[in-house]
Formats: C-alpha cells, sequence, structure tokens
C-alpha cells in the first residue's frame, strides 16, 4: 500500500511527538531538579549540570530519608497483596462459578460499596482500628486494604471464571472431586493472568495511598510508607529542598518500576480483556 | 444438563465470607456510624454524644452552609473536564497511533506512553506543583519564549488556580484508557479497515465511520470510570492548594476533611459526607441508566 | 529495552547505597562530654522502651534526630523516635485523634503541646492528668548539668508558659515576627531603609512605579502584621477585658497581674501577664458588632499596604516566599525569626548573586491614626517550640522517668547549643533566640536575629473584635477570597461588611460551645 505523505500524514506525526514531548517533560524535570543543590534549581531551572557537577548529596539524603518508608511500603503490599489474591479468587469463583442463594444480592453489595466516598470512610475506619488496638503496625494499613481493595479483583476475577467453560468441571466431577478441588486444581491455575493483572493494579493503588497512613501511622518517620513521608515533607506548606525531594521521588518510585516492568506483559493482557468484558 | 434442586451447600458461603466480613466492617459498618454521626453534634473535644436529628442537614440547607454547595459547582467543572479529557486524549492518541505503519516505531512509542504511569501519583502532583511555582519552573520556559507577559502565580491566583489543577497531568495520555482504546481501535478488524482503504476512505475517515461507532462502547465505560475516579478523589488537592486561593478550588471532598479534621466537628462532616453519598450514587446510577440504553 | 532499564534501575540504587555509607560523628564545638552523664537512671535499665517527640517538619529537625541518636547511646535501653510532622493542620489532626478517647496510649510523648488547642488546651489536659506539669521539675537538679533548670531559664519565660493548672512546657526559644530588608535592592531604586511606617508606604509605592510587581514579600506569618496593627491601635483597651474579681472563672493565683491595671504606654510590657476573659470579649462584640470606628480604621491601615503584599500569602508557601525574596522579587520580607537561618546561609551560598540585607522592626508611625492608641509599635515575641509531655503511658512512672530524662538531656545549655548548631549547619529552621542562658550562636546569625529583639510583645488576643481570622474552617476560602481583594478592589467597609456573616457564625458558634449567657459574672456549664 502506498503511503499518501501529504499535509495531514506529517501533522499527525508531529501531534505524536508533541504529546509524548508533554507526557515526558514533568519526569525530565524531576531528574533536572534531582541533580542539581535547591539553590540551583531556584535560579537556573532549566540548566542542565555537567557529568561532574551532578549534586550527588541529594540522592545521599533522599536515600537515608526514604529506605524505610520504601521497605515498609513494599511490606504492608506484600503481605496485602497475598491476602487480597486469595479472597480474590475464592469470592470471585464462587460468583462465578457456584450457585446459592442470595448470589445476585451479595454480588450487589460487593459493587456498591464502590460508591462510598473515601472520606466518609476515613474517621469510622479510624476507630474501629484504635479498637483492634493495631495502630502504628502493618496490620493497621493492610486489613483496611485488604477491605478496600478486593471490588476490581472481584469483578476481573468472576468475569474470568465465569467465562471457563463448563466442560471441564464436569469431567473433573464426574472423576468425583469436590468443589473445593474444583477450584484449587482446575480454576485457580488457570487464573493466573488474571491474578497477576489484580495484583499489579492493586500494589500501585496500595503503594500511592498517603491520607490513609498520615491518620495511623504517627510514631516517626521510620514505620511511614513512602508516598506518607512525601506527602508529609513536600505537600503540606512547601518543601525547604527541592533537589533531595526530588531524589527522594525518584528513589522511591524505582521498586514499582520493577514489581511492574517485570509482570508487564501479563498486566496490559488482563487489563484489556477485563476492561473488554467489564 | 437439567437443573434439579439444588441441593444445599455451605461451600459457596465460606468462600465470600472473608470478603463479605470484611467489607461488612470497614465499608458498610463504617458508612453506617458516619450517617449516625451525622444525626449527632459530635465534636471530638466532647465527652459524649447527643443526638440531635435533623439539626446538622437544616444547617447545611440554610444560608450558613452555602459553601458545600458552591463547592459542587468547582466539582462539576473539574469532573467533567476530568471525563473529556479521559476520553478525548487517549483516543486521539490511539488514533494517531494506529496510523503509524510502521511497527517497531508504534511499539515503541506506545512502551512510552505507558512508563509514566508507573510513577506514584503524589509524585506527578508533587512535580506539577513545582512547575507551578511562580519563580521557576513553567514561568521560567514562559520567560525563555520571551512569553513573560503569560507568566501567572498558577496556584495563588483566583484567576488560574482551578484551571491549573484541571490542566495538570495534561496531556492526559498516560494511563489505562489509552491501553483500552488502542487495544480497541486495533481490534476493530483488520478486514473492515481494508474494505474502507479500497473504497478510497482516506484515514480521516476511516478514523471517524469505522473506529469510532465502534469503540462507543468503551467511551462509555471509560466515562463511567473516570466519573467515578474524579468524584471520590480530594488527594491533588489537598496535595497542592487546599481548596484555595478563597474557595477557588474548593471540592465538597476537601471541606469535609478540612471540617473533620481541622475543627473536630465529625457529626457535621458526616452530615457532608453522607450528602456527597448519595450524590455519587445517584449519578452513577444515572450513568448506568444512560449507558445500557447503549450496548456495545 | 527491559534488561537495559533493570539495569540502570539497580545502578542507581547502588550509586545511592555507596553514597551514603559511612555517618560521622556529630563534628560540633560542643558535645555530650560537656555534659554530666554519669548520674544513676532513674528507671529500669534491663526493661526496653521507646519515647516518641512529634516535631515539627524543618524546625530543629536534624537537631533532634542528632540528639536522639546521642541519647539512645548513652542509654541503649531507651529508643528515642523523631515522628516529624508535615505542618500545622496535621499537628491538629493527630492531637484530635489521639485524644477521640481516653485511652492515649498512641499519642508520642513530647510533643508541641500549644496544638492542644485543637482538643481543649494544654490547661485543661493538665487538669485531667494527661499532660505534664512542669512546675516541679525546674526546681530539681538536671543530672545532665548538676543545676536546677530554674538556674538557666528566665523567669518572665517561665511566667509567660504558665496556666492556672501547671506549666505545660518549658522555655526553649523565642520567636519573633519583623521585617527582612533587601538594602541592596532598595538602593537601586533611591531609597533608604524606612524608618516610619508612613515611610515604608511610600517606599513600596515607588518600587511598584520601578516595576517590582510585589514589594512586599510575606509568608502565612505575614498576617502577623494586621496583629501588630490591633495591637497599635487597641493597646489601651485590654484593661476592659480582663478578668475582674467579680467574674466568673477569675482566679486570684494566676490574675494577679489583672488587678489594678492600668494602660501606661511608659511600661511596655506592663500588660503581659493579663489574663483576657473570652466571654467579656463576645458580650462587647455582640452589643457593638465587629464594624465599629476602631476596626475599619484598623482594617484601613493595613489596605494601604496590602496591595504591596505577594498575592494569596495567606496559602503561600515559606520556601516559595522566601526564593522570591532570595531572587530579589521583593524587597521586605515579612516573616519570622526563624527565616533567618536558611536565608542567612542561602544568601552567603549565592555568592556574587547575594545582597545585603538586614532586620529591622516594624517602623512606628510618625503620626498615628486617629483613635489609636498612644505607645510603640510592638511585634510577636513569645516563646517558641513549645513542647510538653503527653503522659502516653498514663501513670507508669519508668516511662515517664525516661520521657524527662530526655527532656532535661535536651533542655540545658550544653543541649540546646548542639541543637542550635546542628540544625543551623544542615540548613533547618532556628526559631530564633534561645530562651536557655548560655547558648552561644555563629556570630553571623546572631547578628541577623538582633532586630527581631521588642522590648515588649505584643497581644493579639483583641483580633477577634475587629475581625481578623475569626472563622468557622468551611469559612476559611470564603474569608480569603475577600481578604484578597482589600485595598483594591474591596476597602475597608466593603470588606467588614463582605465578612460580616462569616464573624457573626463563628461568634454564635463560639457563643454556644462555651454556653457564654453574655454576662461574664455569672458561671456556666461547660459541654
Amino acid at each position: 500500500m502506498r503511503v499518501k505523505k501529504n499535509f495531514g500524514y506529517f501533522l499527525s506525526r508531529i501531534i505524536l511527538i508533541a504529546l509524548v514531548a508533554m507526557t515526558f517533560f514533568p519526569f525530565v524535570m524531576m531528574i533536572n531538579m534531582s541533580l542539581k543543590k535547591t539553590l540551583d534549581v531556584k535560579l537556573h531551572f532549566l540548566a542542565w549540570p555537567a557529568p561532574n557537577e551532578i549534586y550527588w548529596k541529594n540522592f545521599e539524603k533522599a536515600f537515608d530519608f526514604v529506605f524505610h518508608p520504601i521497605v515498609n511500603s513494599l511490606i504492608v503490599c506484600g503481605i496485602s497483596l497475598v491476602l487480597i489474591l486469595i479472597m480474590v479468587s475464592m469470592t470471585g469463583y464462587a460468583f462465578g462459578r457456584l450457585k446459592f442463594a442470595g448470589k445476585n444480592l451479595f454480588f450487589l453489595m460487593v459493587l456498591a460499596v464502590m460508591m462510598i466516598p473515601y472520606t466518609m470512610l476515613l474517621v469510622p475506619n479510624y476507630t474501629i482500628i484504635r479498637n483492634m488496638d493495631l495502630l502504628n503496625t502493618k496490620w493497621s494499613l493492610i486489613i483496611p486494604y485488604i477491605a478496600g481493595q478486593q471490588m476490581f479483583g472481584i469483578v476481573l476475577s468472576k468475569t474470568f471464571f465465569e467465562s471457563l467453560p463448563q466442560e471441564m468441571f464436569e469431567a473433573a466431577k464426574i472423576d468425583g472431586a469436590s468443589e473445593f478441588q474444583s477450584y484449587t486444581r482446575i480454576a485457580l491455575p488457570l487464573s493466573v493472568p488474571t491474578l497477576i493483572t489484580v495484583g499489579v493494579t492493586c500494589t500501585i493503588s496500595m503503594y500511592n495511598d498517603y491520607i490513609w497512613p498520615a491518620l495511623v501511622l504517627t510514631k516517626g518517620d521510620k514505620i511511614k510508607t513512602f508516598c506518607q513521608i512525601v506527602f508529609n515533607n513536600a505537600a503540606g506548606k512547601g518543601t525547604s529542598d527541592y533537589g533531595m525531594t526530588t531524589a527522594a521521588f525518584i528513589i522511591g518510585t524505582l521498586p514499582l518500576l520493577i514489581i511492574t516492568l517485570s509482570c508487564l506483559k501479563y498486566y496490559l493482557a488482563g487489563m484489556l480483556d477485563g476492561a473488554v468484558k467489564g | 444438563m437439567e437443573k434439579k434442586k439444588a441441593k444445599f451447600s455451605i461451600y459457596p458461603y465460606l468462600f465470600i465470607a472473608p470478603t463479605m466480613i470484611l467489607i461488612g466492617i470497614f465499608s458498610y459498618y463504617a458508612m453506617f456510624n458516619g450517617i449516625y454521626m451525622s444525626l449527632t453534634d459530635y465534636r471530638i473535644s466532647y465527652e459524649e454524644i447527643t443526638f440531635v436529628g435533623l439539626e446538622n442537614y437544616r444547617y447545611l440547607f440554610s444560608p450558613d452552609g452555602a459553601l458545600f454547595w458552591k463547592s459542587f459547582s468547582n466539582q462539576a467543572i473539574i469532573t467533567i473536564c476530568a471525563v473529556v479529557n479521559s476520553v478525548f486524549w487517549p483516543l486521539l492518541t490511539a488514533e494517531l497511533l494506529f496510523f503509524v505503519r510502521h511497527k517497531k516505531i508504534a511499539n515503541t512509542i506506545k512502551s512510552m506512553f505507558v512508563m509514566p504511569m508507573l510513577v506514584p501519583g503524589i509524585v506527578s502532583t508533587l512535580i506539577w506543583r513545582f512547575l507551578y511555582n511562580k519563580d521557576f519552573g513553567f514561568n521560567t520556559m514562559l520567560e525563555k519564549l520571551g512569553l513573560e507577559s503569560l507568566q501567572h502565580d498558577w496556584m495563588n491566583d483566583d484567576k488560574t488556580a482551578l484551571f491549573a489543577v484541571i490542566f495538570m497531568g495534561f496531556p492526559f495520555v498516560s494511563g489505562m484508557y489509552f491501553l483500552i482504546f488502542h487495544s480497541a481501535v486495533n481490534n476493530v478488524g483488520q478486514e473492515l479497515y481494508e474494505a474502507a482503504v479500497i473504497d478510497g476512505a482516506t484515514n480521516w475517515q476511516v478514523a471517524w465511520k469505522v473506529h469510532i461507532p465502534n469503540v462507543m462502547g468503551y467511551v462509555t465505560v471509560i466515562s463511567t470510570l473516570s466519573l467515578i475516579g474524579s468524584l471520590s478523589g480530594f488527594g491533588a488537592i489537598a496535595a497542592t492548594t487546599g481548596g484555595g486561593p478563597g474557595n477557588a478550588t474548593m471540592i465538597p471532598a476537601m471541606l469535609i476533611y478540612r471540617v473533620a479534621f481541622t475543627d473536630g466537628r465529625f457529626g457535621y462532616a458526616s452530615a457532608m459526607g453522607t450528602i456527597m453519598m448519595i450524590v455519587i450514587m445517584t449519578l452513577t446510577l444515572i450513568q448506568r441508566k444512560l449507558t445500557s440504553s447503549k450496548e456495545v | 529495552m527491559k534488561k537495559i532499564l533493570a539495569l540502570v534501575l539497580a545502578l542507581v540504587m547502588a550509586l545511592s547505597m555507596v553514597a551514603c555509607s559511612g555517618k560521622s560523628d556529630t563534628g560540633l564545638s560542643v558535645g555530650v562530654d560537656d555534659m554530666i552523664t554519669d548520674a544513676a537512671p532513674t528507671w529500669d535499665t534491663s526493661k526496653e522502651d521507646e519515647i516518641v517527640i512529634s516535631a515539627m517538619s524543618n524546625y530543629y529537625e536534624s537537631g533532634w534526630k542528632m540528639m536522639a541518636e546521642e541519647y539512645t547511646k548513652l542509654h541503649p535501653e531507651t529508643t528515642v523516635t523523631i515522628d516529624v510532622v508535615a505542618d500545622n493542620d496535621t499537628l491538629n489532626q493527630k492531637f484530635v485523634t489521639w485524644f477521640a478517647s481516653d485511652d492515649l496510649t498512641d499519642a508520642s510523648d513530647i510533643t508541641h503541646i500549644n496544638f492542644a488547642g485543637a482538643v481543649g488546651g494544654a490547661d485543661l489536659l493538665m487538669e485531667r492528668g494527661q499532660v505534664y506539669d512542669f512546675t516541679d521539675l525546674l526546681d530539681q537538679v538536671n543530672p545532665y548539668t548538676g543545676t536546677t533548670m530554674r538556674s538557666y531559664m528566665y523567669e518572665d519565660d517561665i511566667a509567660a508558659l504558665a496556666t492556672p493548672h501547671g506549666l505545660a512546657a518549658a522555655p526553649f526559644d523565642h520567636v519573633a515576627v519583623a521585617m527582612m530588608v533587601n538594602v541592596d535592592l532598595l538602593k537601586e531604586h533611591g531609597l533608604e531603609v524606612p524608618k516610619t511606617m508612613e515611610e515604608l508606604i511610600a517606599a513600596c509605592a515607588k518600587l511598584k512605579e520601578g516595576g517590582i510587581e510585589y514589594p512586599i514579600q510575606a509568608t502565612a506569618e505575614g498576617s502577623y502584621f494586621i496583629s501588630v496593627l490591633g495591637d497599635a491601635a487597641m493597646r489601651d483597651m485590654y484593661g476592659d477585658f480582663i478578668y475582674k474579681p467579680t467574674d466568673e472563672g477569675y482566679d486570684p493565683a494566676t490574675m494577679a497581674a489583672n488587678d489594678g491595671y492600668k494602660y501606661d504606654p511608659a511600661v511596655p510590657g506592663g500588660d503581659k501577664d493579663l489574663k483576657i476573659n473570652g466571654e467579656a470579649k463576645a458580650t462587647y462584640v455582640s452589643e457593638n458588632g465587629f464594624a465599629t470606628d476602631l476596626s475599619l480604621s484598623i482594617w484601613t491601615e493595613y489596605a494601604k499596604l496590602h496591595p504591596y503584599f505577594n498575592a494569596n500569602y495567606l496559602a503561600s508557601s515559606p520556601t516559595d516566599v522566601l526564593t522570591s525574596f532570595e531572587m530579589q522579587n521583593g524587597a521586605f520580607l515579612i516573616s519570622g525569626s526563624w527565616n533567618v537561618g536558611v536565608l542567612n546561609k542561602d544568601v552567603q551560598d549565592m555568592g556574587e548573586d547575594g545582597f545585603e540585607w538586614v532586620t529591622v522592626a516594624f517602623p512606628n508611625y510618625e503620626t498615628k491614626p486617629e483613635g489609636w492608641a498612644t505607645g510603640n509599635i510592638r511585634s510577636l515575641y513569645v516563646m517558641g517550640n513549645q513542647m510538653g509531655i503527653i503522659k502516653s503511658q498514663g501513670d507508669d512512672a519508668d516511662h515517664l522517668a525516661r520521657v524527662l530524662d530526655f527532656y532535661q538531656f535536651v533542655y540545658n545549655p550544653v543541649g540546646c547549643a548542639m541543637m542550635y548548631e546542628k540544625t543551623l549547619a544542615d540548613g533547618y529552621f532556628v526559631q530564633g533566640n534561645c530562651a536557655i542562658k548560655g547558648v552561644v550562636l555563629p556570630e553571623d546569625v546572631d547578628a541577623k536575629l538582633a532586630g527581631f529583639y521588642q522590648e515588649a510583645p505584643m497581644r493579639s488576643d483583641l483580633d477577634s473584635l475587629f475581625g481578623k481570622e475569626y472563622y468557622m474552617s468551611e469559612d476559611m476560602g470564603t474569608y480569603r477570597e475577600y481578604f484578597n481583594k482589600l485595598g483594591t478592589e474591596l476597602d475597608a467597609a466593603a470588606f467588614m461588611a463582605a465578612i460580616k456573616d462569616i464573624n457573626e457564625r463563628k461568634l454564635a458558634d463560639d457563643i454556644d460551645q462555651n454556653n457564654w449567657d453574655l454576662d461574664p459574672s455569672t458561671k456556666e456549664e461547660h459541654k
């Protein structure tokens, strides 16, 4: 096919490049700011330092600053994730394949939760956590997270399990498998890609949260999560050290980048599938 | 297979039990607790809770509570723009990308759009805040381009603050919505595309007549998702303007947060929260009604 | 592509780790060795425990962290954790959540106790036994110095912090608000440092003509300037609102200063210890309204200068404002003494791009507006950090002993000197002059702090009488909306008319919360 290189062709290419450039611009500047002293950031905003002028101290200070928070974030995300995936797949399977009284009602209840505004739940949840004596522990984050992050996963896994052909399970039943074994031996292994999708989405969402940790984790920077630290020190009345803060941003984004990039294929495939059917 | 009378099995209930218990406590119990609190005059410094019935609501509907309703107008502007941005830009980009015939380049560009998705939201928000700074950032660039007259104190000027908040995140491409549109456009079907080309359609006509009708389903899905997302979140505003300057960027959620945690007036804040919940539920239901009449 | 990315990421992380290996020792001119460190512990050293300090972000932050480390080196059985709080709102929120029930175990042990206002005030908490009372501790021997704390503190400072039910915090430093002036920038426009308020107004006008859009840069603390004007106008009225012996709530023990008080401009600090009766204020405003002639006059004076302030300064970030001042976008910086350390370091780092600057107190009026009190202009000059102790573990004596021990470790001439030096060296904020005798600061910093000294602190109790920042939290935005237009679109009268509803709403709430019957002499029930 001959491609017509007319005005429209060039225009669309130019627009595309512009869009990419504008998408990247803030992050490029973030890297720029992290390489300079704060004073230089203020006075010579657009200048790029020469390789031997790079102010590595920003990263030094930033590393001290965010090391523990990042570890905390990862631990919380990790534990929550395991529990979420277990529950999401069990519940999704039940809604997708099992018949029981009140099934639609329960499912509706699960969906309806998404409509409760965040601000309404902050104070009551805090009181509950405090009464359980879990403040300032990782569990104060984990338990509400597994309560709140399941919705998307349940919808996705229900759709997936519904789509599995009945014959698979018929065969198993004939062989004498119990319901639970049908679940663990057949359905679960097949759902791994879906679960990866759910997992990555939830991890990103939990890693990013800062409002809730700001309420329940109050004892010292060492137990706070990464995004909370950033919010505390940079979003309030403004940070005093732009260089260090942007360096901290970069360091804190790395774990998330590593995790997601390694599962990227599954993640994207799963998301699209889910959106198509959901 | 014939459907016999179902034997009662406890299994399904066990499967869903952990989920239901958790959301029972942290979502439903919490919500009812919140509604109950909205019927009290509870403040954090009080030692006991006094039931005052609909007093908080009466206050909200009186002239004294006007700010809460005014903030909905900001919310409306922000949400409408958010929904439009969530559909327009990703779709535009997906279309433009579709017509890049060179596969490798197209894939590289697609990856480049995906990468910023992985940066935590608060980080992106704060970078934009730095860029909006009145002494460096965008203003420096405007100066270099000789456009000094366009320099503004973006987040402190009530004429530009709302615009600045809405504009954060431009060009709004990096995200799930783009990937969905990208896959949708590509899935429309090679045959349709080729048939159109044979008929002499220009790229523009292909996009308009072939792609768009087929992705309308996705447009509605994405509109719903971004509607809910925009109504529930206030993190961006909390991390940047705090609702200011004045009330230029005040939204209901931010107001609730402020009243609850600066004044400690949980009762009153809960009343606002309850109303907000009703509004969100209503809007979502309306959205559903509208979209269910447009099946994919 | 993925592999390259992973490699790059790993490299960056490795580099960061290498770069920060090896911590140096304090490197200060004074250290723990200058204290007495062999006193016998009054707690059980075989048990481990943790103390939590909630300190405001950037204020002495690195000083606190260093002291925490040094203390744990000395007493390994106690871990000291510094919880850095982002801003005032966050600390308010913390207090609200800590005191949401009677169980305080999750509260921090040491924190800025002045924020207890969100939950009833430090005095009320001391009465309930939830906050520690320092009165006795001051007369005990500090194990780290061999002297009593009172011996190296100023009586005036201690008195300033005392409340009816005790002493919720020990003096640490002073905080003041004044004007920092860019002398070079003024010279460029043919101006000198203003010596009167009228000269200041004229200078601002000239600067604006010369192209400086916002001659006055103010951080949020710039609103103290309004209180300065209010104090200058209403100084002779404090006597009308003090607790009288016939009033309910009058406590002869703490309100002795009220007796026989008479305003005398020759005694600048004469009103320092007055205790103002909130109900009297509410009564006055209910009868006279907010927009009295005097109120209008105060706002009119302020409106002359307001257009020269940077836009929306009440919500500005201090770093942004400092940046503007450093970039010479403004000639006057109205801010607090706590910015001196950072400003000093930055200007020095700027080298040639730097400029000469001085600190001056707010200038007096050559001709005071009609109806205003006589006497010189005063500014904010108060106790700074008020670190109090929340009895988070209730009556656990062992825990309390450790908390007190750490407190005394810090609150002595050596400890404070260490805090100050470390904070300044790291470029963080020092609030102002130290309130502990015998602490010496680097010479250049001392010189810049001198301009903050006031012979007597101003009072801002009567701010609510002219409606200044008197609102319920949800009205804050509306108030600021009108405030931003003062002096340009709204004159004083229009402004007061606009905020009338807001003020009255708050007044109604105050009256309701306190159950006042607007007669100071009768008793009320507290909710």
